[in-house]
């Protein structure tokens, strides 16, 4: 699906223009729209959110967001495939590294004041209900109880896999940097 | 087989594909896969075209002894993926039985969780 990947300046210009005329090499190639459901997550958070480091900027960061935007873009290709259990020998079933990714991005970033920045997956991947250790590192808004923050976003990836059948063993959370919404940084 | 048989086929899982609760969408499975095989074997084994002439997206392959069938879909949110697969999969499987090939072999990938 990698050659099928657009730019990201063509993924923003997508959702400048409310997904309208519909782009069916966005929407209809899995790793374009995964793309463009984290960006559109991360728009959502950009007008109250900020990197630590450019607290004393005017405008947020611009390189933080590209920054996770790079992350996403690598994470987003489809990688190893992940074999599920099957009905029977007639039958292969699977799903891609990067499908599962997306959803470790999804079930981190749902977390308030979670912001995925990179994810990984180790273990026997492409053997059968063999345990997975995830590594998720998260940007954490400032103020918030970090431990508390990172014992939920670790439950929530971990119900999120184990309810697609994946064998968790171990979910680690990686604090990356802080962040601080708007708001308060020009307090 | 007649490519017709297998055109036919390739078009009847689609639809059940699409029509599977929880698919978002179904995709031709990407990569070299598919290529080698219609050099190897020429095109008329290899499911390509639909019949409004667009290329489908599952590719059906017969030989002598099993009908590979294979592609991708992607699920709606809040899916679980190995249900939705394995129901793909048996609908893909009873489609092809009823065509009359030699028995079906399917491989469904999972490209997007929602």
């Amino acid at each position: 699906m990698s050659e099928q990947t657009v730019t990201l300046e063509r993924l923003s210009d997508y959702l400048d223009s409310g997904r309208f005329p519909y782009d069916p090499e966005i929407e209809d190639v899995p790793e374009n729209a995964g793309q463009l459901a984290v960006l559109q997550r991360l728009r959502s958070l950009s007008g109250r959110l900020i990197s630590d480091e450019a607290a004393a900027e005017p405008e947020p960061d611009p390189s933080w967001f590209s920054g996770v935007m790079d992350r996403v873009r690598r994470e987003a290709r489809s990688g190893r495939d992940i074999p599920l259990l099957a009905s029977d020998a007639f039958e292969t079933l699977h799903v891609t590294e990067g499908a599962v990714r997306g959803l470790i991005r999804e079930a981190g970033d749902s977390v308030p004041g979670a912001v995925v920045i990179s994810c990984s997956i180790d273990g026997s991947v492409t053997e059968l209900g063999a345990p997975l250790h995830i590594e998720v590192t998260i940007s954490a808004l400032r103020g918030e109880f970090v431990p508390a923050m990172a014992d939920e976003v670790r439950q929530a990836v971990a119900d999120r896999l184990t309810a697609q059948e994946l064998v968790v063993e171990t979910v680690d959370i990686v604090i990356g940097d802080v962040h601080l919404l708007e708001s308060e940084a020009s307090q | 087989m007649s490519l017709d048989v297998s055109r036919s086929l390739a078009d009847e899982i689609l639809a059940l594909a699409k029509a599977t609760p929880g698919v978002a969408g179904v995709y031709a499975r990407p990569g070299i896969g598919q290529l080698s095989r219609i050099v190897r074997e020429g095109v008329a084994v290899v499911s390509g075209s639909g019949s409004d002439g667009s290329v489908s997206p599952i590719d059906v392959h017969v030989t002598d002894e099993a009908t590979r069938i294979e592609f991708d879909v992607a699920l709606a949110p809040g899916q679980v993926g190995p249900a939705v697969a394995r129901a793909v999969a048996a609908a893909a499987r009873t489609a092809a039985a009823a065509s009359g090939l030699p028995p079906a072999v399917v491989d469904v990938r999972v490209v997007s969780l929602g």
